[in-house]
């Protein structure tokens, strides 16, 4: 509850004045519990399998996102960007997961990130090699710092801004910015060693 | 050299895209709501995904 709270501090605003606000009386619970499921599982789930490149783990965080929702709902209507702060509650479920567990957040299994990636016209041989190279680079960007690596996963996700991933990291743009360049410049110098 | 690090660039850039646009499991949104159904009292949000308390049928 108390960290829940602390999820909340500057998200609140005291007037429904943002197109993003919701309408959460208690008779559009529901409504908008389903709603705010279709329109942002799959942008949770993605930041979460960002994470921890797992699809049970992360199908199992975008619930209890969902979950905190649900308990704090009467609060929703005063969530000034409602998309942002879902991604900053699974964000910190992940991440919480990951600190409990002491273990490196991805796993090495070449089969359940090919299950994951994005269908397309490539033969399946093609795809399992893909696959194997995509668990490769991953594994040289999870060496990274962990600000460089966190603000440099965030911007995988194709649905997320710079600006809103510095609002999910608590951090400026142009800190963001310097992450990814940072981690990006530095990629290269870990596969080198690699190699 | 650079051609070299240019290949990485692209390696980066494809690892970071299929790992931004993995595709979640199939019934994903169903199995949310179910699970939020069986936490919650909501009768209204539990007739939405067709969840029936045990005991109920």
């Amino acid at each position: 509850m108390g960290s829940f709270q602390g999820q909340l501090a500057g998200w609140m605003t005291p007037a429904l004045t943002s197109a993003k606000t919701l309408d959460t009386s208690e008779a559009d619970t529901s409504e908008t519990i389903t709603a705010l499921v279709a329109e942002y599982s799959t942008t949770l789930y993605r930041v979460a399998y960002s994470v921890t490149r797992n699809t049970a783990e992360s199908e199992d965080a975008v619930q209890e996102a969902f979950l905190r929702v649900l308990k704090h709902r009467e609060q929703l209507a005063e969530i000034r960007d409602i998309r942002v702060w879902l991604v900053r509650i699974v964000w910190n479920i992940v991440l919480d997961k990951k600190r409990r567990s002491k273990t490196r957040p991805e796993n090495d299994d070449v089969a359940d990130h090919a299950r994951t990636l994005p269908t397309n016209d490539r033969r399946a041989d093609d795809t399992a090699i893909s696959s194997q190279e995509c668990a490769r680079i991953l594994g040289l960007i999870d060496r990274l710092p962990a600000k460089e690596r966190q603000a440099l996963l965030l911007s995988a996700v194709e649905e997320l801004s710079t600006v809103e991933i510095a609002i999910i990291l608590q951090t400026t743009e142009s800190s963001v910015r310097s992450r990814i360049f940072r981690a990006r410049a530095s990629s290269p110098c870990c596969w080198q060693r690699k190699e | 050299m650079d051609n070299f690090d240019n290949q990485i660039e692209e390696k980066i850039d494809a690892a970071l895209g299929n790992l931004g646009a993995a595709m979640p499991p199939l019934g994903l949104e169903q199995r949310v709501l179910l699970r939020i159904a069986k936490k919650n009292a909501s009768p209204a949000l539990q007739s939405h995904v067709g969840f029936l308390p045990s005991g109920s049928r």
